[in-house]
């Protein structure tokens, strides 16, 4: 089953298939939509709903998390734009690309300072460790386009993005010129063992996988949500008084 | 054009990062390149050797004005703290100027050198590379037009490498900044650093969008080089005057060789890189603003490289327009008065760091 490119269908048939792989019991489980109130994804799992922050398992991101890891001390900052449609909303963006700041610069967020403009956002976040998170958002391209990004994390004995330099927009794996039409068809492909899911979709069902089999703490991401969503009042109330405010919290690694 | 008359122009101290791209001056026919001076510290460090043997260096202004009396236009290519007495003497000899992009940090002084180029009635234009480049004007188009709509946010970064190993002034705090002022209490950086060094995308915003800043928030992170005593890493967000977000990044972030002489220095592909994205209720821009680059390997070291295309180019744009100030009375794309809002921003910025809050522009400001 695993060797063949046979198409996985859906986010839930890929977590599945990787728990067939690795020969882990199949539990009862469901994957919730964003949607009613809630802006991201959510796994229903033995009475628990477990939030879905599949966004820092990105392998870039993950890649980035390792190489800050090894000089900690090292670490000054890192820069973000993140531009994406109007299906995602504003408070989905900044909550995505605060954790995702947090995860890279291996400390938490403690002040903000923000301004906010209907579909953007652009903001200062200082960690306990001194570092800054620097982000510039916003969500007013059509519903659907692909996600512009790049994220740059600065050290004093190197840097490391997601954005290769002299690229701005984000690459696809394939581009297919036909004799046809002047634009490409692309594909976005994301594990062979997932062939068929997007990257995204990819990512999502290796996080289910991780929740599922133990190697993420569940009780460690119900804490982390509902620290993030902490962040973002935080971040809305700056927005709303033009100061800087500052976040009681403790350090966790 | 009419029939060309070329300038007799000299550069002056030839310390600035710039001071180096006119050398090339010595075969444009729209200029008689008669003379540098040069500051003694860096007659080793500023390329001087490309001048050939036929251009003759002073050792001081004073020495260089008396050889050569007849002299109408000077390049002030010095260390920022020096710019405000060259422009007095320049104006007191009639002499018209072509400035780097920071003419002064201190505003009295910045207003004084307004008041004297004007009733010196001397040209004073202001180095401000981005203006030619042609994606910025496709911008401004764009803004303009109203593709993107009510403009919600404008975002850009002028990263650079830090040249403060071969030039050291660039980090020193009186020299780059004019007096040694602390970034804040806790702090034990000194104002001076990247932010003093990247006006470009101040004024780019203020170009593209045709409006002023109204509120500026500053916040540095940790240094990446431990061994200088001025910021490196800096991001001001804030509001223009119609409510406008921005977010600047001028920071020195991309990492360079530590080297005496500007030979080697390039260990980021990209060492300079100017960077622009809008949000508009319309949609979403994102452009280089500097254009396509040509990627290649040093052949000494082997470390892979970018060069932008104004690494070879036909025309000096800056100076054409210059000669065309001169001679023809055009008017500056950048003069003195214009380009002080830009200036005080970057103040603003600086006090913003000093006080760990949003400063925010009591009277408005005309574009």
């Amino acid at each position: 089953m695993i060797f063949t490119d046979d198409h996985v269908n859906s986010v839930e048939e890929g977590v599945k298939k990787l728990l067939t792989i690795a020969k882990h019991p199949i539990p009862n489980f469901k994957l919730i939509k964003k949607g009613n109130g809630d802006f991201i994804d959510s796994l229903f799992l033995d009475g628990e709903k477990i939030p879905l922050s599949y966004h820092v398992y990105e392998p870039r991101i993950d890649y980035m998390r390792e190489y800050a890891a090894t000089a900690v001390a090292d670490i000054c900052c890192v820069n973000t734009y993140s531009y994406t449609g109007s299906d995602v909303s504003l408070d989905e963006l900044i909550y995505r690309e605060l954790d995702i700041s947090e995860h890279v610069l291996l400390s938490k967020i403690h002040k903000i300072t923000a301004y906010i403009n209907d579909g953007a956002c652009n903001l200062i976040a200082k960690t306990q460790s001194g570092a800054l998170a620097n982000l510039e958002l916003g969500n007013t391209m059509a519903p659907d386009t692909i996600p512009q990004f790049s994220h740059r994390l600065i050290t004093k004995s190197g840097m490391a993005s997601d954005r290769t330099v002299n690229t701005m927009v984000e690459q696809s794996g394939v581009y297919l010129f036909s004799s046809q039409d002047s634009r490409p068809t692309t594909y976005d492909d994301g594990d062979h063992y997932l062939y068929g899911l997007s990257c995204e979709e990819s990512n999502e069902a290796v996080y289910i996988y991780a929740i599922i089999s133990g190697i993420l703490s569940k009780k460690e991401l119900i804490e982390r949500d509902i620290h993030i969503r902490a962040l973002l009042s935080s971040v809305k109330e700056s927005a709303k008084c033009g100061k800087s405010i500052y976040v009681d919290l403790e350090e966790i690694r | 054009m009419n029939e060309v008359k070329p300038i007799k122009i000299a550069i002056l101290s030839c310390n600035h990062g710039h001071g180096k791209s006119y050398y090339d001056l010595k075969g444009d026919p729209l200029f008689e390149l008669v003379a540098c001076s040069l500051e003694p510290d860096y007659r080793d460090k500023v390329g001087i050797e490309a001048l050939g043997n036929n251009i003759p260096l002073y050792d001081t202004d004073e020495e260089l004005y008396e050889k050569h009396p007849d002299l109408e236009a000077v390049i002030i290519a010095s260390a920022n703290i020096k710019h405000f007495e060259q422009v007095k003497e320049a104006c007191r000899r009639g002499l018209h100027i072509f400035s780097m992009k920071v003419p002064t940090f201190e505003l009295d002084e910045y207003d004084e050198m307004i008041r004297l180029t004007e009733e010196a009635g001397v040209v004073c234009q202001v180095e401000l590379e981005m203006r030619h480049h042609a994606e910025v004007y496709r911008v401004r188009e764009i803004v303009r037009s109203g593709k993107l709509g009510k403009i919600l946010s404008i975002n850009m970064l002028n990263y650079s490498h830090n040249p403060v190993w071969w030039r050291p002034w660039q980090c020193d705090p009186e020299k780059s900044f004019g007096k040694r002022v602390k970034i804040n209490e806790e702090s034990n950086l000194y104002r001076g650093g990247a932010l003093a060094d990247h006006p470009h995308i101040f004024d780019c915003v203020r170009f593209i969008t045709g409006r002023c800043f109204k509120t500026v928030y500053a916040e540095t992170a940790p240094n990446i080089r431990k061994e200088v005593e001025t910021e490196d890493l800096v991001r001001i967000i804030g509001k223009l005057d119609n409510g406008t977000l921005f977010s600047l990044d001028p920071s020195y972030a991309n990492n360079e060789n530590k080297v005496e002489k500007q030979i080697h220095w390039q260990r980021y592909p990209r060492c300079v890189e100017v960077t622009l994205s809008i949000v508009g209720e319309k949609g979403t821009l994102i452009a280089d603003l500097y254009g396509k680059a040509v990627n290649h390997q040093d052949k000494t070291n082997g470390f892979y490289l970018s060069a932008g295309p104004d690494s070879v180019g036909l025309w000096n744009k800056r100076m054409r327009e210059f000669y065309e100030c001169v001679r023809n009375e055009a008017k500056p794309p950048v003069g003195l008065r214009e380009h002080r809002h830009t200036i005080e921003t970057m103040v603003k910025a600086y006090e913003s760091l000093s006080l760990g809050k949003p400063i925010e522009y009591k009277k408005e400001v005309q574009y």
